[in-house]
């Protein structure tokens, strides 16, 4: 058993002891997302997936759809994740605003991942807001889907506990 | 550790602030999101100190997310801030 499965297992018999009046949203690496999904299924947690590939760049080998995740159970998408953004696959603002799109036709919950420039003046940090973290909402809004479902990540160049900066998205 | 507690509360807190203005201003209070939630370094410690300075709707939790009682320590944790806030 995977140390995610077991998670799950354990996490399945801790939350139906009592109800929780807060959303839980786990999100598990691609390979163990459908035991993990199977397993929380009919339990107040959610699962998110930790990325997909768009339908609008056809099929591509070794990705997943969001309409296979969405056929899991998954309800939750991380969108933006730094390590996506910056080192591995170079995600544009533009692939971004287009994911988000999706995931909201796809009735899946957006979880998008904004960190501030660094050192920023509160003009800069408005206008960082305003033309890029709120513009990645533009396409959706052009399509007339609800926005309520998004949610918005800020991870903060210093983190609170000890560590290494974490990376600008932008 | 108050000086640790600096150096990430108040731009977290000034970039929350902005971002949630700026979603008010676009889409109006009704229409935008509405959930913004904080990550970086959550632990069932640090918690406290995170919904004190900031307003949030949840955590975002990583390496401390990994033990089911840690997990549910802050799990439980922001349940009692929300009643806290809503009965403020």
């Amino acid at each position: 058993m995977s140390a995610a499965v077991a998670f799950a297992t354990d996490l399945r018999a801790a939350v139906a002891t009592h109800a929780r009046a807060v959303d839980i949203v786990v999100s598990p690496s691609l390979v163990n997302l459908a035991h993990v999904a199977r397993l929380l299924a009919d339990t107040e947690v959610c699962v998110a997936a930790q990325n997909f590939q768009r339908d609008d760049v056809g099929p591509l080998h070794g990705q997943v759809s969001l309409q296979e995740l969405r056929q899991l159970g998954v309800r939750y998408m991380i969108v933006g994740h730094p390590e996506l953004t910056s080192v591995y696959q170079g995600e544009t603002e533009a692939v971004l605003a287009r994911k988000i799109a999706d995931c909201l036709s796809g009735r899946i919950s957006p979880i998008v991942f904004m960190t501030d420039p660094a050192g920023a003046s509160d003009g800069a940090l408005a206008r960082y807001v305003r033309g890029h973290v709120l513009q990645l909402l533009a396409p959706a809004e052009k399509e007339g889907l609800s926005l309520s479902g998004v949610v918005f990540a800020y991870e903060p160049c210093a983190p609170v506990a000890d560590g290494a900066p974490r990376r600008v998205l932008v | 550790m108050a000086r640790r507690a600096e150096s990430w509360s108040e731009p977290a807190r000034r970039a929350t602030e902005t971002l949630r203005l700026g979603i008010r201003e676009r889409f109006g209070p009704a229409h935008g999101p509405d959930r913004i939630v904080f990550g970086g370094g959550v632990t069932a410690r640090t918690l406290p100190a995170v919904l004190g300075a900031l307003d949030v709707d949840g955590v975002l939790v990583g390496r401390a997310s990994l033990e089911v009682p840690t997990l549910l320590t802050i799990v439980d944790a922001m349940a009692e801030a929300w009643q806290e806030r809503r009965a403020s």
